[in-house]
């Protein structure tokens, strides 16, 4: 009986320490990563039965038991994988919405000052420090392009590196969880088959970290091991089996990394970016992909329209020493990465056709056929596209072997590559190449009284007799009877040379008259004080003349309408050498009401356009005020014009106007106007075939998006902290420890034992009553 | 629901971090004066700031340019001035010039006096302005427009170039007109035409009188050949015109083409020759009457006297048409300041709105936060404070 009354109170003894032991080990583990609250689970031990019935035996301890709830856990697992996906796209994002915060370090004050640069030298074209300045302007300009972008190089070389360290730190937590599958196979599986609490919590942690990293889903298998997928069901731990995975350089560009699983035969397989979703890896891949490559782009679209539209008006200009202007800025390139996976086959020329097609994508050519057939995909939705839609032309090599693969990247790396081309102010190329005067005064111009024939314009050699020349009129009167060409009004002491067209020279001597050939030409000399021959003037003759046709060649006499020529603007300059080289003439004929045209370069067309607005290009043309009048050429069966001016006013009959060289119009900065009309003309991003995009507004749009990207992440990252935080707590209240609880436990074991010894004290004592009996 | 004393350390601690995070964003908007620190603040206003900015800084621009305009035009304007105190003085000394009292000797003294206003004029046509460029000279600022003097003649060496300046989006201002606008375009009244002598002419002969009938309007020269012979040349056409008439009496040579009849008196050179026109320069005008009451000759000084009174009023007409453009170019600059400036104030207005923060608001959210942050960490120590441990003992 006493016995009896021991052994239980013995139960109740241990069952009491065991309490006192899991309370104290919750104590102790209450701020455990992982901890889930332990707990002990009693039960009566089977009853004694007697005639009187079932006598109790005390209690046992069945198990030790984790506070754990799985579905919880699982809510805890997918929030948390989603804000650590958001929370790295965030931290990310940042630096580049923070590089883009301050204003003045933006690209937005170094374009407004270099324009002010270009504003200046239009207003003073022949100062040097005003051109100075411009070209200071620039080069401040292209350094902010290149610290911009390479700061967007730092954020990538930072990503890449992250990346690596993200599947670098997945390798690890996969094999480490498979070690713990192991151990708990066999802790578990050792005698009782009790569940090895401690390392379960370990193996829960080490699976919310990896989730952390990257999204995974886990099976709890029968044999107490946990497979663990990522992505859409890859692998990653299988029993004790860990999948390896490493980074390697992408085949399509060898500048990113991709994520590989490397299979036990060491071949390695690149997953897909799009497979690997959730946790700090997706983020960083989204990061790189949604936000980085763009913006990237973007700031180079900036870039290439700017040095390319700029380039465009720079050499139609002239700059100070009357030559025609060269690149200002380096002219950009288009990026073409052969595949590290091809063949042979020689790269595609890859050019700029259009600037208001490009956009901040990037594309693949693939070769379909072996001569030079390809597909071309936008990479980021792998839409087929053409290249004349992107802006670009495509000339691929005459070979080619199927599949071959390139990417091209047509703005990615324009901002970091831009430069500055001039550094001689005096090449900054501010004045168009081509003045307009009405009537030839100042200039030596000739006249062929007959539309027949021509004379070209004068070259003048020697400026010594230009006032001589130009204040006489020389004539050249044709006798059909001679074949003579009479000379009058040749200024004193001059004398005359003769080529004709085979090339033979005549004089210099003193001549009254000249045989005439067509093809001829002629040139006046005088004698320095040395006596030599100074070639003063010269000039061509063609055509068939008659008897009285005559040529003049004069210091050019003021219209006497009051007709007035604009300025001519050069928009292309297939002919312009020859513009510049002739002094081309617009005649009015009042009789006719036309306009004729003398010395217009061979293969130039003449278009005009009436106030009325219909563009024609067939002759005659006929003079109306305010017409606007182009030169240019055909190409095909569209005119492409070259330098267009306006005609406004009356003229009288014989009026000339006169487009030629802009010599020594170091005071013209009508090419700096445009250069400056740049900052506020849309160029770029075309929408419905007209251009909708500033400079300005591209890089604005930029600064929008990084900005919008950066909130919305921001805001879904604090969203899903919020989740987190309620998955969190949820499921901390079913597996955390409250150290309230644990005192009161700790006092209720504590009474337990206590109660449990006095049950044997008194057993001992009834013991006792027994051995006094026999006393 | 069961509470941890874990979720009560975490609860609080994130709370705390919390309202520290708001309260440093509302301290950073009240230190800057900025209300978005950073685009994503503020996606849209941050771009529609940047767009403004550049708007603000191009009005600018503007602005600079129309400083400069008004300067250019109103240095424009005084030589114009000056050049129409010359003309007046010239036109008055002509006048005097037909006063039938006057003796050789004083023409001769008259024409001394002309020899320095044809060379004050010359100076005012080819004036530089503050940085050296000639303002006459059209898109040539580097070369001397007016080249040459009185005895070879002057010769224009600029271009009709307009020099403009941009002083709003669509509108370049030009800011001089060229000096062959000016000096080189002025035309006979309507009728009539100028008849000049060469200034280069070796020989003595001048213009003393010419007479107009059936006068088509073309530009004539006649240049001299050995003999001396006659040899006409229409400009306007580039034609040879065989001259109607030639009679030599005495000094006098008297030839007629094309409707005029033009009579030199004196002795031509071969190699000379005269012109008649009715577009002439002012520096060929004033010349030839410098010459013509040089010659002694009373009609050749009568016709040049004549000639000059009219050349000197179509100059002034001239000068008056480029001087009333440059004046109504000014009224256009100050317009367009005023409109810079208050579009200026308007753009500021626009990027202030945008991104600077309202400091009533601003520092009433601190307080506000201020506040908030010190409950969550006074309510946070009184709540961890509480254990059943502490009553254990």
């Amino acid at each position: 009986m006493s016995a009896s009354l021991y052994n239980i109170g013995l139960t109740g003894l241990n069952a009491a320490q065991a309490g006192l032991l899991t309370t104290s080990h919750n104590i102790s583990n209450a701020g455990t990563a992982g901890y889930s609250r332990q707990s002990t689970v009693q039960s009566t031990n089977p009853a004694m039965f007697t005639g009187a019935g079932f006598f109790g035996e005390g209690t046992r301890v069945d198990t030790v038991k984790r506070a754990y709830d799985g579905f919880l856990t699982n809510q805890v697992l997918a929030a948390e994988t989603k804000f650590s996906e958001y929370d790295t796209y965030s931290t990310e994002i940042s630096q580049i919405d923070n590089m883009l915060a301050d204003p003045a370090v933006g690209l937005t004050p170094a374009l407004s000052s270099f324009f002010g640069g270009v504003q200046e030298v239009a207003a003073n074209p022949s100062s040097i420090p005003a051109r100075q300045s411009m070209i200071s302007t620039a080069q401040s300009l292209v350094a902010r392009f290149q610290n911009l972008s390479a700061r967007l190089d730092d954020v990538r070389a930072g990503l890449e590196g992250q990346i690596q360290d993200a599947v670098d730190a997945i390798g690890t937590y996969a094999s480490d969880i498979a070690e713990l599958n192991h151990k708990i196979t066999v802790a578990q599986q050792a005698g009782t088959a009790q569940p090895a609490n401690d390392l379960l919590d370990k193996r829960d942690l080490l699976v919310k970290e990896l989730n952390q990293l990257i999204r995974v889903s886990a099976i709890s298998e029968s044999d107490g091991s946990l497979s663990v997928f990522m992505g859409t069901g890859q692998p990653l731990v299988i029993g004790t089996q860990a999948t390896r995975l490493v980074t390697l350089p992408s085949a399509a560009d060898p500048r990113r990394l991709d994520v590989n699983i490397l299979a036990q035969n060491g071949a390695t397989i690149a997953i897909p970016e799009n497979l690997l979703g959730g946790g700090t890896l997706g983020g960083l891949l989204a990061m790189r992909s949604g936000s980085l490559d763009q913006a990237h782009n973007q700031l180079g679209l900036v870039a290439v329209g700017l040095s390319a539209s700029f380039n465009a008006q720079h050499v139609l200009g002239q700059d100070l020493n009357g030559k025609l202007g060269t690149d200002f800025f380096t002219a950009p390139t288009v990026a073409v990465t052969r595949y590290a996976s091809n063949g042979t086959t020689a790269a595609p020329d890859v050019q700029y056709a259009n600037l208001a097609l490009l956009s901040g994508d990037d594309y693949t050519l693939s070769f379909t056929n072996t001569t030079g057939g390809y597909s071309l995909t936008r990479v980021s939705d792998g839409v087929s596209v053409t290249a004349a839609s992107i802006g670009l032309t495509i000339t691929p090599p005459a070979v080619s072997t199927v599949g071959d693969s390139f990417l091209i990247q047509p703005t990615r790396y324009a901002a970091g590559s831009i430069g500055v081309e001039i550094t001689d102010t005096r090449m900054i190329a501010a004045a168009a190449p081509l003045a307009a005067t009405a009537g030839a005064t100042g200039l030596l111009s000739t006249i062929a009284s007959n539309p027949a024939t021509t004379i070209s314009a004068p070259v003048v050699s020697n400026p010594d007799r230009f006032a001589s020349l130009a204040a006489a009129t020389t004539q050249f009167l044709y006798d059909n009877a001679t074949g003579q060409l009479n000379l009058s009004g040749l200024p004193a002491g001059m004398s005359v040379s003769y080529t004709t067209a085979g090339g033979v020279t005549t004089g210099p001597a003193a001549m009254s008259s000249v045989p005439y050939s067509t093809g001829m030409s002629i040139a006046f000399w005088h004698k320095d004080a040395g006596g030599t021959d100074v070639r003063d003037v010269s000039f061509t003759l063609s055509g068939a003349p008659a008897t009285g046709d005559s040529f003049l060649l004069t210091g050019g006499k003021t219209n006497r309408g009051t007709a007035s020529i604009g300025a001519p603007v050069v928009s292309d300059t297939t002919n312009l050498a020859s513009l510049q080289a002739g002094l081309t003439t617009l005649s009015y004929n009042s009789s006719s009401g036309n306009l004729s045209f003398n010395n217009l370069p061979a293969g130039m067309v003449v278009a005009y356009t009436p106030l009325n607005g219909t563009r024609s290009t067939t002759a005659p043309v006929p003079y109306s005020s305010g017409m606007s009048v182009s030169f240019g050429h055909m190409s095909g069966t569209s005119f492409v014009p070259e330098v267009s001016f306006t005609l406004s006013g009356a003229p009288l009959d014989g009026d000339r106007f006169v487009i030629g060289a802009n010599t020594s119009g170091v005071a013209d900065s009508r090419n700096a106007v445009l250069f400056g009309n740049l900052q506020t003309t849309k160029t770029l991003l075309g929408a419905a075939g007209q251009p909708s995009a500033t400079f300005q507004s591209v890089y604005s749009q930029l600064v929008s998006a990084v900005g919008n990207k950066a909130r919305e992440v921001q805001v879904n990252r604090d969203a899903q902290l919020s989740l987190v935080e309620h998955a969190t707590a949820a499921q901390q209240s079913v597996a955390g420890v409250n150290l309230d609880e644990e005192a009161a436990n700790l006092i209720r074991y504590q009474q337990a034992y206590q109660a449990a010894g006095k049950v044997m004290s008194i057993a001992s004592k009834l013991f006792e009553q027994v051995l006094a009996l026999g006393q | 629901m069961r509470v941890t004393t874990g979720m009560v350390f975490d609860a609080g601690v994130s709370q705390i971090g919390k309202q520290t995070g708001k309260l440093l964003d509302v301290q950073q908007q009240v230190a800057s004066g900025r209300r978005i620190q950073r685009p994503s603040d503020d996606p849209v206003a941050s771009a529609r700031a940047l767009e403004v900015t550049q708007s603000k800084s191009v009005n600018s621009l503007y602005t600079a340019n129309q400083g400069y305009a008004k300067d250019a035009l109103r240095f424009v304007d005084s030589k114009l001035s000056d050049a129409t105190d010359v003309l007046t003085y010239v036109r008055t000394r002509a006048v005097e010039s037909g006063n039938g009292a006057y003796s050789k000797q004083d023409q001769a003294s008259i024409a001394a006096d002309l020899s320095q206003q044809f060379e004050a004029l010359q100076s005012i046509a080819n004036t530089r302005d503050a940085t050296g460029d000639y303002v006459f000279g059209g898109y040539r600022s580097n070369i001397q427009p007016f080249a040459g003097g009185l005895t070879g003649g002057v010769s224009y060496q600029g271009d009709q170039g307009a020099r403009t300046l941009q002083i709003s989006a669509s509108r370049n201002l030009p800011i001089t007109s060229s000096g062959d606008e000016i000096f080189n375009t002025v035309r006979a009244p309507s009728g009539s035409a100028f008849a000049l002598s060469t200034a280069a002419n070796t020989g003595t002969a001048l213009v003393s009188d010419m007479t107009l009938s059936g006068y088509n309007g073309h530009a004539y020269t006649v240049s001299v050949g050995t003999g001396p012979t006659y040899s006409v040349v229409d400009n306007t056409t580039g034609a040879a015109v065989t001259p109607g008439s030639v009679t030599t009496v005495g000094g006098e040579t008297k030839l007629t083409f094309g409707g005029v009849s033009l009579t030199l008196t004196g002795a031509p050179a071969v190699g000379d020759s005269f012109s008649v026109s009715t577009v002439a320069s002012t520096f060929d005008l004033l010349g030839n009457f410098v010459a013509a009451l040089k010659s002694g000759n009373a009609a050749v000084t009568r016709f040049g006297g004549g000639q000059a009174i009219a050349g000197m009023d179509a100059t002034q007409d001239s000068l008056s048409r480029v001087q009333s453009g440059v004046g109504s170019r000014m009224v256009e600059v100050e317009a367009q300041q005023n409109l810079g400036s208050s579009l200026d104030v308007q753009y500021s207005e626009t990027l202030s709105r945008l991104q600077d923060v309202d400091y009533a608001e601003a520092v009433s959210r601190l307080t506000q936060q201020h506040t908030y942050l010190q409950a969550a960490q006074q309510s946070f120590m009184k709540v961890s404070n509480l254990c059943l441990f502490n009553y254990l003992n």
